[in-house]
């Protein structure tokens, strides 16, 4: 583990600031996927890193630092999401330039990601913005390599299926578990 | 769709967001408090000296007799089982989740008082009919098996007599099936469960496990764990960890 990483969780505040200027984009990215809300997602990333500072004393250093603070990131999501549940409506979180250049393709995404559920957002963020394995992705949410290749696999078929990008099956599928 | 259309719909969804990093930044930094740190003995020190001024208190205030007996006990439960922080596994993350102890005194002398802490967040404890029920604060559809937690005491009845009964019943049910296969009873079997899935293995599965637990008067405390299999990791976790909570006071 880097040496600032271990200053910042004994509170050194400069070593802090250098962990969140590496980390703050990812965790935003992450807790947006999982709140669906940009507002939501920096108060649920604020105290994520809060609890880090708070909690790093705590922090056994033989433990590798990214699962643990990815692990922190999802549960204050889901937190200020439990909080505030309220479904966004697509125009909560679309800037106008979201109307022009990229705007149809983000107003696609954004349905389409609302069919997904929680587990499936967080699994496809980790994997294709984060760029983490799936190994690692097992790691940080705590399930058997299966099920996370399961879910990645589903979520992407679901994903592709609300973007229009596959034909959709003629018969329904019946998943037997 | 390929991994990189994926990757490109992901990044564009989540942009916005990322782009708030600074704002984010200048907010937490205003939180942070000053780096001169209070020694970290501080806290017990303070909770050691509150803990003595109301021993003190309590003595000095203590009213005679039965009540007193009462008042005591009801002190000592108070402070012996308090708010605590719960470690729990929610489908894979691991939450620190806030429990507060329920403590339900002996109605009778053949009857056992019990602590067990609670999700108050979350759910909360009703007595219905003589059972205890711990239900969520917000029911799922009603087309759905109910998720509860029920605590019921019977006296003058030994867990191995309350599981046969009970086994006996679920035998007897059709479409049900033994989970763990069908346990053989012994009187040594100190730690007695059933657990049972009402038909075949489907989401919406309706599924029951009972725990036996002896009351320490001749009687048994039976607690039932009911869900449906999709909420397993949820609601059955949370239940779990609740009974792990639960402690048999002594008189």
């Amino acid at each position: 583990m880097h040496d600032y990483i271990i200053q910042a969780l004994h509170g050194d505040h400069n070593a802090f600031g250098r962990v969140y200027d590496t980390y703050a984009a990812s965790a935003l990215r992450l807790s947006m996927s999982i709140t669906r809300d940009s507002a939501l997602a920096q108060d649920a990333v604020q105290e994520a890193f809060l609890r880090v500072y708070r909690k790093g004393r705590q922090f056994r250093q033989n433990e590798a630092f990214e699962p643990w603070f990815y692990r922190i990131v999802i549960n204050e999501s889901k937190r200020v999401l439990k909080q505030r549940p309220h479904e966004p409506a697509l125009n909560d979180f679309m800037s106008v330039s979201s109307f022009t250049d990229q705007g149809d393709s983000l107003v696609n995404i954004t349905a389409a990601m609302a069919t997904l559920s929680e587990e499936h957002r967080t699994v496809l963020t980790l994997k294709f913005v984060l760029d983490h394995s799936e190994a690692a992705i097992a790691g940080i949410i705590k399930k058997p390599l299966g099920t996370v290749k399961s879910r990645i696999h589903y979520a992407k078929k679901s994903l592709a299926l609300q973007l229009g990008r596959v034909e959709e099956p003629a018969s329904a599928e019946k998943i037997n578990s | 769709m390929t991994d990189q259309e994926i990757k490109k719909a992901l990044t564009t969804y989540t942009q916005e967001a990322s782009e708030q990093e600074n704002a984010v930044k200048i907010q937490l930094m205003r939180q942070l408090p000053d780096q001169a740190k209070k020694p970290a003995w501080m806290p017990k020190v303070a909770a050691v000296t509150a803990v003595m001024a109301v021993v003190t208190m309590f003595f000095a205030f203590t009213p005679p007799g039965e009540a007193c007996t009462q008042y005591v006990y009801a002190n000592i439960i108070q402070k012996v089982f308090v708010p605590k922080e719960i470690k729990m596994n929610l489908e894979g993350i691991e939450e620190d989740v806030p429990h507060n102890p329920y403590d339900k005194p002996a109605a009778t002398s053949e009857l056992a008082g019990y602590v067990i802490y609670i999700d108050e967040a979350n759910y909360s404890l009703q007595e219905e009919n003589g059972v205890d029920v711990i239900r969520a604060h917000d029911q799922l559809s009603q087309d759905l098996p109910e998720c509860k937690m029920e605590i019921r005491q019977i006296p003058s009845c030994s867990p191995q007599q309350a599981a046969s009964e009970d086994l006996a019943m679920f035998a007897g049910t059709p479409g049900t099936e033994f989970l763990l296969g069908q346990k053989v009873l012994t009187e040594a079997d100190s730690k007695l469960s059933i657990h049972v899935r009402f038909g075949p293995s489907k989401w919406d599965t309706k599924c029951v496990s009972k725990y036996y637990v002896d009351n320490q008067k001749g009687g048994v405390f039976v607690i039932s764990l009911q869900y449906f299999l999709e909420a397993e990791e949820g609601h059955g976790e949370r239940f779990l960890t609740a009974l792990g909570t639960f402690e048999v006071l002594p008189d």
